[in-house]
């Protein structure tokens, strides 16, 4: 046999093989993703912040109405080998309207002729039922929430995390580093986690979780107007339930944190955050109610009552509100009265009432009002910039909200949406000229597709 | 021997073509992938369509699937919920 004939013998053998080969090295391949459409138009908004807390105080009364569209795409790509074992990636893509183009940066590339690099990563991590544990473990840069409702932390975070089922008992542990800054692994801000839920009855669950954040960073923080010390370590201990009681489910929670913010705070921290939720069906729709209390602290002693949430990535948004606290819907403009859950060292007591109407199959409804102060004032407190005194009083505001939804497909719905905050009398005289701020209000439009 | 190796490549090539062949249609129907985005071939599900399955499966419950296979489902069921919410958590700006 010639070299010719000996080089198309191998060819063909190994074309075989590979062929034969194939079936054992297939993966399923997931694509997912969605695309939100979000146009508005609001006097709240157009306060000088993109992000963060609403800051009427030194501005004009007659904050001007401005109108936007955001768009986000979001795209996930799941490898899959088997049922145990997959990579998951999940990319995002968002602009403003009319906001840049030929440039480098994320949440942009919305003006006209876009080519803007803004791709995001959001999650590239690995997910394995480990073969000799019988635990899930994911690893990388994943999304983890809190088990606390979103007052804690919610967000992308690297690490990893092992999860098991007992019997009735789920249980998981994990550790995440949220910051290495500077010399790596010297810098850092870690979390170790520790969770467990049992099932008492199919109907009732009981929790526990501890998380341990440690902070050593020694470096300018993300805080938003969150006392903090250089380094700072919080131990977060608590507890949650759900309960399906016939037509009415209820559940809540009860977190207490303890720990130390060091120089220059210098202060012990000793705080908490509680809450209880309620949903049932009332008439042709669903009822919900909740009530929160995050502490707050006054200032001027060794211990701060303040509750140390993680920067802004976090929220709770089982209040359905769209500008007293943060919007589930909002992208690259996101800011709210209450903004974090720590709300500037000032906690928050509030209380939110809704309502779910569906109307149709493919049209509903949803009515929700939401009332808040702060727990503590302190310093924070916007003061009028006449008389440079601060309100006596502690109430936020009060927001009536109201959607409707339509499905124009099985997967694409569109929304109409209002809201208004009656400002409370924290506020009162605290804009330029020691003048009322004009009630914040905004009236939006939402396109949402995921597949 | 080289009839023997071009045949085998021939054998090869064609059955990596098979399926692809399978999915034609004849001359008298309609595409109606081209159509009308229907039928194609390497459709995949929504991951709501996917969900509306697994749902449907579980209901079918004991008389079709073993305590083990269900909680398998069960499992999937909390999976593609998961991948949901992620998609449409939010976010805000960052």
């Amino acid at each position: 046999m010639g070299i010719t004939k000996k080089t198309l013998m191998i060819t063909a053998s190994a074309a075989l093989t590979v062929a034969t080969a194939v079936p054992a090295l297939a993966l399923e391949n997931e694509f997912h993703g969605m695309f939100r459409l979000f146009g508005a138009v609001s006097n709240f908004n157009a306060t000088d912040n993109v992000e963060g807390f609403y800051v009427p105080q030194g501005n004009p009364k007659d904050a001007p109405t401005a109108t936007y569209i955001a768009q986000r795409a979001r795209l996930m790509y799941i490898a899959k080998a088997n049922d145990d074992l997959k990579l998951v990636t999940h990319f995002e893509i968002d602009s403003r309207w009319g906001d840049a183009a030929y440039t480098t940066k994320r949440n942009l590339g919305g003006a006209i002729g876009a080519d803007t690099v803004n791709i995001e990563t959001k999650s590239v991590y690995l997910d394995f039922n480990c073969p000799i544990t019988g635990a899930n473990v994911k690893v990388g840069m994943q999304p983890n929430d809190d088990a606390f409702k979103g007052v804690l932390f919610g967000a992308d975070m690297a690490g990893l995390l092992a999860s098991r089922s007992f019997g009735s008992l789920d249980a998981a542990a994990g550790f995440f580093r949220f910051n290495d800054s500077g010399l790596p692994g010297k810098q850092a801000r870690d979390m170790v986690a520790a969770t467990a839920k049992y099932a008492v009855t199919k109907d009732i669950k009981v929790g526990g979780a501890y998380y341990f954040i440690d902070d050593d960073r020694s470096a300018a923080n993300d805080y938003v107007n969150q006392e903090q010390g250089n380094t700072n370590t919080i131990h977060n201990v608590g507890v949650n339930a759900e309960a399906n009681l016939g037509p009415v489910t209820v559940d809540g929670f009860f977190l207490y944190q303890f720990g130390s913010l060091r120089a220059p705070a210098s202060r012990h921290v000793s705080a908490f955050a509680g809450n209880v939720g309620a949903r049932g069906k009332i008439g042709p729709g669903t009822a919900r109610t909740e009530f929160l209390y995050v502490s707050g602290d006054k200032g001027g002693s060794n211990t701060t009552n303040a509750f140390q949430s993680v920067d802004d990535e976090h929220g709770f948004y089982n209040g359905n509100m769209q500008l007293l606290f943060r919007d589930a819907y909002a992208m690259t403009i996101d800011n709210a009265v209450v903004y974090t859950s720590n709300n500037q060292d000032q906690g928050v007591i509030a209380g939110f009432l809704g309502y779910d109407l569906p109307v149709t199959s493919k049209l509903s409804t949803s009515f929700n009002a939401g009332f808040a102060a702060v727990a503590k004032e302190n310093g924070n407190k916007p003061v009028n910039p006449v008389t440079g005194q601060a309100n006596k009083s502690n109430y936020i505001g009060t927001e009536l909200n109201a959607s409707v939804d339509y499905k124009l497909f099985d997967n694409m719905t569109a929304s109409v949406r209002g809201a208004y905050v009656i400002l409370g009398d924290y506020f009162d005289g605290v804009a330029a000229g020691g003048q009322d701020p004009r009630d914040p209000y905004m009236g939006s439009v939402i396109l949402n597709y995921a597949f | 021997m080289k009839k023997l190796a071009l045949m085998l490549m021939t054998a090869v090539a064609l059955s990596a073509a098979a399926p692809a062949m399978a999915q034609e249609m004849t001359k008298e129907e309609k595409d109606m992938c081209l159509l009308a985005s229907k039928n194609c071939a390497g459709e995949v599900d929504s991951i709501q369509k996917k969900m509306k399955k697994l749902q449907a499966e579980i209901r079918k419950g004991k008389k079709v699937y073993s305590a083990e296979e269900l909680k398998k489902l069960e499992q999937k069921l909390k999976e593609a919920n998961d991948l949901l919410d992620a998609l449409m958590k939010q976010g805000g700006g960052k």
